[in-house]
């Protein structure tokens, strides 16, 4: 037995060591196939991951829309729904007139022939033009 | 996994960005999962370790492909990032050792011998056990090498590559890998000598 470990001897060993790591890596060909199916379902995994967070994410702006109908701000319940369409924005748009353009338009509806269904606003408008101009002639005198 | 960044002549070695198709990364799994399982086991020796870096080395590839440079072969980079992992994961393991002393834990970090059977009598049979006992002496140097011999040494002599694609893989000069290569045949002939001494 030779007491130094020549060159020979030493690439001998080494081949053998190369050897010896190809057979602990050697696997069936299941390992390899169960390895790929892992990596692909691994990979696409970050996209599964991030449905999750939006299905939270629109849960939570469902409840917070909930929350904000169920608690009004201003004690009127919440919307019922029952407006019909072509009057809401009627309505808007009234409400940005001022109080004087509404007496105009009310004017302008009553003098172009009054429906029956605002009978009642004519009869009114007319009680608070003869209670105006009661109270500014007592006012002058 | 249908989106893409590497083409398919850069998945079999060439430079050019364009596109990897999912058969283009199936393909390039195919290619390299044995020798990144391989080569993971050089450096760990721990089945469970290396078959999940394999998996974590390709999917950091495919996340991260988009920040492929091509300075290297797609298979130089897949090696890149092996080393990297088996880096990363040898010194948590060598943290959680120390913190299993420290909390008095016995560690067995003995592994199985190589050295499962005695074969039967005679010249050569003393040859092979000789043979397997210096194969086993070589894994227990290998193991104790600095990081950067470890790495050099399994590079070269399990996965055969050239100086210059270890250079390569390890992002170093290769007047360094030799001088790291140096180091651990020097260290591993030594270490053989005195185990032949002690026969």
């Amino acid at each position: 037995m030779a007491d130094e470990f020549d060159d020979r001897n030493l690439r001998g060993t080494l081949n053998a060591w190369r050897e010896s790591a190809e057979q602990q890596a050697q696997r069936e060909e299941w390992f390899w196939a169960r390895q790929r199916a892992r990596i692909e379902a691994r990979a696409a995994q970050p996209r599964v991951r991030r449905m999750p967070m939006l299905a939270w994410a629109g849960i939570a702006a469902t409840v917070a829309v909930g929350v904000a109908l169920v608690i009004p701000g201003d004690n009127k319940g919440p919307a019922t729904g029952r407006v019909p369409a072509k009057a809401t924005p009627q309505i808007t748009a009234k409400a940005e007139l001022s109080d004087h353009d509404l007496m105009q338009d009310l004017e302008e509806t009553m003098n172009s022939g009054v429906p029956d269904a605002l009978q009642p606003a004519s009869t009114l408008e007319q009680e608070m033009e003869q209670a105006y101009s009661a109270k500014t002639t007592k006012e002058s005198k | 996994m249908a989106d893409s960044v590497l083409s398919l002549a850069a998945v079999q070695g060439n430079l050019t960005t364009s596109v990897l198709t999912a058969e283009d990364f199936d393909e390039l799994v195919r290619r390299n999962q044995k020798r990144i399982f391989r080569l993971l086991m050089a450096l760990l020796r721990d089945d469970d370790a290396a078959d999940t870096l394999t998996q974590e080395c390709f999917l950091r590839a495919y996340t991260k492909r988009a920040s492929f440079r091509g300075d290297s072969s797609v298979d130089t980079w897949v090696y890149r990032i092996a080393v990297n992992l088996a880096r990363d994961y040898q010194r948590s393991k060598r943290e959680s050792f120390w913190k299993r002393m420290l909390s008095a834990t016995p560690e067995n970090e003995e592994e199985t011998p190589l050295l499962d059977t005695v074969a039967d009598g005679g010249a050569d049979a003393e040859k092979r056990l000789l043979a397997r006992e210096e194969v086993e002496q070589v894994w227990h140097t290998v193991k104790r090498l600095s990081e950067n011999q470890r790495e050099v040494f399994v590079l070269r002599y399990s996965e055969e590559m050239s100086l210059e694609e270890i250079a390569q893989t390890l992002e170093m000069q290769i007047g360094t890998v030799k001088s790291h290569l140096n180091r651990a045949l020097t260290t591993i002939r030594k270490r053989l000598e005195e185990h032949r001494h002690g026969r």
